[in-house]
């Protein structure tokens, strides 16, 4: 690699950067793919919508319409450590034990609010490594290990977007191990671990130093991005803290901000930090298997317990727990506020209720009372 | 540490029916499973599903699991199907347990409706394991009907080893004892918050009156323990639906002392 350029601020660890041109990148992520999976964001034609961004899996050549561009993707990134299905166990015979493999994975195009909730999925699976609770997930730590994020900078906002409310950053300080930030003539190309210092051995070559205009360059747009989030989120701001919540609301106040939803758990599925599911068991092949897969708190059957009892039978009283699960309780049990602003569950949401917008309502409401 | 999702067989020893639509199953472990009173296991016909029962068999016989189970969804019908010698899904035991060893010395009193007494079986086992250690032990134990009283074998033998108090909503069946709700039995009994602790478990409604009629006759929630029961697919803090606030009753409780969710209502 080229002489780097260090850099180091507060809460960062020591980071190397370089610049890397728009074919160079192509290039390196060719050679990424030759012993790795890589999943690169590529626009598509989606139900006529031009330039829908989605991620593809490299096969031979690296994809023509790259979009390393805009704000988040649809898809969390959490899908690529904690599958929407995955066997679990195989039982009772030891012989056939769930498969924990993960074959080693490149990401391109997370941003910065996939990254942060990355960290939630660290705090509730991986103990060892974050000294939380005692479990450690075999499935989520083997995809984590092998898992390569690429984040990218958002260079613009959607309209949803609300990551400095939340004590986020349209761009990853940490928790990526290589970060892309798109200027013009090409990317600062931060290298932010030991994982990323592998993915960049032996591609000195493609790489060149860092100028001044260029990091003066990233400031700009970073900033411009971040200002954009911050005006266009102006209507919505409360005078409390995003980490010092207490949305004990009446029930009438949570009445009103659940009034449109449907219970259809599209937030809960595309939210970068829903960690919980639900275990099916099955008949399969030489005995029984048992599968996890994504669950929704705002369905009925969710805390429903045997004959009919349930702690949240109302669709009002799950909502409230889940936007409060976000912004209270995780915050209480992991020490980590888990909205990170990405705007999903606002993008997803058929009935268009808006994060925002309930907080707000929840803390006016409050204030009132 | 794969083996948390993952399910040993046991075999089923005994299957003794206990009440209508209860029955409670002996199982022996593939591998012996040492508990504490409270503590949960989940249990599975095999393909079926999984549900989460309190272990209600005696502490100190480490090669049995007891499970009482009431028929009320798919997989508990289907456990119901079971026979002595078939194999069952077992894992645990997860959860907390009720602090024992702080009760020496004091008053305790075992309050229990209907199913509730399961994870207060093994509590009695273990209270009455070391008698002698505790001022005095009394149980209060109460159902709908006579032939919904549980355990009714070891009801007649504790009867010769403490203070025990059963009453039922409505006798019917020959009933000579004693006719009301347990929390009314308790306010009649007086039962003295003096050096005393209460551990309750029973029908959500029964807890709540039974915990009015407690700090009534002037106990403390301090001096007060339940175990509460939620919805659970994972048991180990994982999956989420347990929640109550920030905490997980599978992770956290079951067993909580009063003062630490009085706010619940």
């Amino acid at each position: 690699m080229g002489r780097a350029h260090d850099t180091k601020q507060e809460g960062w660890v020591r980071m190397k950067e370089v610049f890397i041109g728009k074919e160079n990148l192509r290039r390196l992520i060719e050679r990424w793919a030759k012993d790795h999976r890589v999943y690169v964001p590529v626009t598509f034609d989606i139900m006529n919508n031009e330039d829908t961004p989605d991620y593809e899996l490299v096969g031979d050549e690296v994809p023509e319409k790259l979009h390393l561009a805009g704000a988040a993707l649809a898809l969390p990134a959490k899908s690529f450590i904690f599958y929407p299905r995955e066997v679990v166990a195989n039982y009772p015979s030891s012989e056939a034990d769930a498969d924990v493999t993960a074959p080693p994975t490149v990401i391109v195009g997370p941003r910065g609010c996939d990254v942060r909730g990355l960290a939630k999925f660290d705090k509730v699976y991986w103990s060892t490594a974050h000294f939380t609770e005692e479990y450690d997930d075999p499935f989520v730590i083997e995809k984590r290990k092998n898992t390569y994020i690429v984040s990218v900078d958002c260079t613009a906002a959607k309209e949803t977007c609300f990551c400095t409310m939340v004590g986020g950053e349209p761009f990853a300080k940490n928790g990526f191990d290589v970060n892309l930030s798109p200027i013009d003539t090409g990317f600062i190309l931060t290298v932010g671990s030991e994982k990323g210092e592998t993915l960049m051995a032996g591609a000195d070559d493609l790489v060149a130093d860092v100028q001044q205009n260029h990091t003066d360059e990233r400031e700009r747009r970073r900033n411009s991005v971040k200002e954009a989030i911050d005006r266009q989120n102006a209507e919505f701001a409360v005078d409390v803290a995003y980490d010092k919540h207490e949305l004990e609301g009446s029930a009438d106040a949570w009445a009103y901000v659940t009034q449109n939803c449907v219970a259809c758990g599209a937030c809960n599925r595309t939210c970068p930090t829903c960690t919980c599911f639900l275990l099916v068991d099955q008949r399969a092949k030489g005995g029984y298997e048992r599968s996890r897969n994504w669950d929704t708190c705002l369905s009925i059957g969710y805390a429903r317990t045997g004959g009919g009892g349930n702690s949240r039978p109302d669709l009002p009283q799950r909502l409230d727990n889940r936007i409060r699960c976000k912004y209270e309780y995780s915050r209480d049990r992991y020490g980590l506020v888990t909205c990170t602003g990405c705007g999903r569950c606002i993008d997803v949401c058929m009935g268009r209720i808006d994060m925002r917008e309930a907080v707000k309502h929840i803390v006016t409401e409050k204030a009132k009372a | 540490m794969i083996d948390l999702l993952k399910t040993e067989t046991a075999r089923v020893l005994d299957v003794v029916d206990e009440a209508p639509g209860l029955k409670t199953f002996v199982l022996e472990p593939a591998n012996a499973m040492e508990f504490s009173p409270g503590q949960f296991v989940l249990v599975s016909k095999l393909g079926v599903g999984e549900s989460v029962f309190a272990i209600s068999s005696d502490p100190s016989d480490t090669g049995k699991i007891a499970v009482s189970v009431q028929a009320l969804g798919k997989n508990t019908n289907a456990l119901h199907e079971l026979d002595p010698g078939e194999s069952v899904g077992l894992r645990g035991p997860y959860g907390n347990s009720f602090p024992i060893d702080e009760w020496r010395g004091k008053r305790v009193f075992v309050i229990g409706g209907g199913i509730g007494l399961a994870p207060l079986r093994p509590v009695v086992y273990s209270l009455l394991a070391r008698k002698h250690e505790f001022q005095s032990l009394s149980l209060v134990y109460g159902a709908r009907l006579p032939q919904l009283l549980a355990y009714k074998p070891e009801l007649e033998r504790w009867k010769e080893e403490m203070e025990v108090h059963l009453t039922v909503d409505e006798a019917r069946d020959g009933w000579d004892g004693k006719v009301g709700v347990v929390p009314k039995v308790m306010t009649e009994l007086a039962l003295s918050p003096d050096n005393g602790v209460a551990v309750i478990c029973g029908p959500p409604v029964m807890i709540r009156f039974g915990h009015i009629a407690l700090r009534d006759l002037g106990f403390s929630d301090e001096q007060v323990y339940t175990t509460l029961e939620m919805k659970m697919k994972c048991g180990v803090g994982l999956c989420g639906r347990c929640n109550v606030d920030h905490r997980y009753i599978c992770k956290d409780g079951p067993v909580f002392r009063m003062d630490e969710i009085n706010h619940l209502g």
